[in-house]
């Protein structure tokens, strides 16, 4: 399937980019996409290593590793939010 | 149906005495308007603070925390406006408005709202200082244990 990513703060400082598409086959959650894309890129992986605590949304709605993904879908990944 | 507090995303500053006497004027039944307002620290040589945001996502999480609000204290009316861009100290970032008839829930509201905001409304805050040195400001685990006491 095809996710358009979207990184913000910190954590899009670290990659140096803050949205690209990316194809990836044979995954049904969050979690599981994120895991192959890190198998794809090591610029990911080490910058996600960096955020142990980074939050997930699906289409705009927080999200967690479990939430099911379909093709065409937005998937951010951030540092915890610091508002108020 | 109009909803009962008002929520807005915005860079421009907000007028709080302006915004207090419109809400004042829109909920005539209100025996108390309680208010919080967050305002940017000076300390430790900031130069300025940088608010980012996720357009869509910012809008529509602040409006569901509102929903909630509604539902659970007895309010006549609301304001939750929250600023995005870039602050220098002294300005305001945040204006938790709440009416109702009685001080408890109204204070009440605010409590809830900010305690919230804090941990759910997405934000990133990133820090510049006089010495040039920038920093993104780290999410307190204090924050989500004020979250996790509304949980009863």
């Amino acid at each position: 399937m095809r996710l358009t990513l979207r990184y913000f703060g910190a954590l899009r400082d670290r990659l140096g980019r803050e949205a690209e598409d990316r194809d990836i086959a044979d995954v049904t959650t969050a979690g599981a996409a994120i895991d192959a894309l890190v198998e794809q890129d090591s610029t990911l992986a080490s910058a996600l290593l960096d955020f142990p605590r980074a939050r997930y949304a699906i289409n705009q709605r927080f999200a967690t590793r479990t939430a099911l993904l379909a093709d065409g879908d937005e998937l951010a990944i951030f540092p915890p939010v610091t508002g108020g | 149906m109009t909803d009962v507090i008002t929520t807005r995303i915005q860079s421009e500053p907000f007028d709080m005495a302006a915004e207090c006497a419109l809400l004042a004027e829109r909920c005539g039944e209100a025996g108390a308007i309680a208010s919080f307002v967050g305002i940017v620290r000076g300390e430790g040589g900031l130069r300025d603070l940088t608010l980012e945001h996720y357009p869509g996502m910012t809008e529509t999480g602040i409006a569901e925390l509102a929903r909630n609000a509604e539902a659970r204290f007895p309010l006549q009316g609301g304001l939750v406006i929250h600023r995005y861009g870039t602050l220098t100290p002294g300005e305001a970032i945040v204006l938790v408005l709440a009416a109702s008839r009685h001080r408890q829930s109204a204070l009440d509201a605010v409590a809830f709202l900010i305690d919230h905001l804090k941990t759910e409304a997405v934000f990133w805050k990133r820090e510049r200082y006089l010495d040039g040195t920038v920093r993104w400001v780290e999410a307190y685990e204090s924050d989500d244990a004020r979250v996790a006491k509304w949980k009863n």
